[in-house]
């Protein structure tokens, strides 16, 4: 033991989550522990809750989201609010997000700070092109 | 003397899609979930809330407090109303409501419901309510954001 291991959950309006775990498959390779449940139109909060709960293990649980506040946030919220387990939940997913998860996920770092450090490379991830700083003009 | 602007059936009540679209769409400046669990769940208010900008006031009415409430407490507001399932609506407009046409955005599969269309599913108790509020005169709309396409409203009567 002594490796503090978690669960990942990754879900999302439809396709949202399948696809941003076979792009991190592709980026990353191995993704064990990691589960895409998609949340479509007819689902409910309860039957997404259910999806969730029938994958998860014992271990902690980081759960990312599509867009803040939809239906798969509130729902994953409303689990994490009543749930012994702790469960996180971040919203507004991109792919730098959950590889810092991923990397991290094995190693000994606390909950805290790996939803912090997620939020801070999910953050610095998004940026435009610029073609003058490429080539030195300012 | 407030105005319902726009009525509708999700059984998200408030959720990322409505703020951004249809109040955009109709003009509220204030939405009333009339729903019986939310208005028993602080919890469930306060994520509704984080979904609605500042601009706009909620109000989360049990059925009962939506009519007894409705015509003396809301003074002067354009009303976005939403309720998660059509015999809430229908209690509503016996009740007193004033309502002439209803969005039906999204009614999800559970309790026993048959799904209908790609965001639509019913069950007995629905079908009787759409057709009770049908022979009220009241317009039903099947739509679930404001660029989608209107769909037939013989499709909620399917059983």
């Amino acid at each position: 033991m002594g490796e503090e291991r978690m669960d990942i959950v990754l879900t999302g309006h439809e396709h949202f989550a399948e696809g941003i775990l076979s792009s991190i498959q592709k980026i990353y390779g191995n993704c064990d522990g990691v589960h895409a449940i998609p949340f479509y139109s007819i689902d409910s909060e309860r039957s997404l809750q259910e999806k969730i709960l029938e994958v998860l293990s014992d271990n902690d649980v980081l759960i990312f989201t599509d867009i803040p506040y939809g239906t798969p946030f509130r729902a994953c919220a409303t689990l994490a609010h009543y749930s012994e387990k702790n469960i996180r939940v971040l919203s507004g997913t991109n792919l730098a997000m959950v590889l810092t998860a991923l990397t991290k996920k094995d190693t000994s770092v606390d909950m805290d700070t790996l939803v912090e450090d997620c939020l801070k490379q999910a953050k610095e991830s998004i940026l435009a092109f610029q073609d003058e700083s490429l080539l030195g003009r300012s | 003397m407030s105005e319902i602007v726009l009525t509708r059936i999700d059984s998200r009540l408030i959720h990322g899609q409505i703020y951004s679209h249809w109040c955009a769409a109709c003009g509220c400046d204030l939405i009333l979930v009339a729903n019986d669990e939310t208005a028993a769940s602080t919890f469930r208010q306060g994520l509704m809330d984080m979904a609605v900008p500042s601009s706009i006031e909620t109000r989360y009415w049990s059925i009962q407090e939506t009519i007894a409430r409705f015509e003396e407490d809301l003074e002067d507001h354009k009303v976005f109303l939403i309720v998660d399932k059509p015999s809430d609506l229908y209690q509503l407009v016996l009740g007193g409501l004033k309502i002439q046409k209803v969005n039906i955005g999204n009614l999800q599969l559970q309790n026993g419901r048959h799904q209908v269309t790609s965001s639509v599913a019913v069950n007995g108790e629905d079908i009787d309510a759409f057709r009770k509020l049908k022979d009220a005169g009241i317009e039903l709309e099947i739509r679930s954001t404001p660029s989608s396409e209107v769909e037939d409203d013989q499709l909620l009567f399917l059983d």
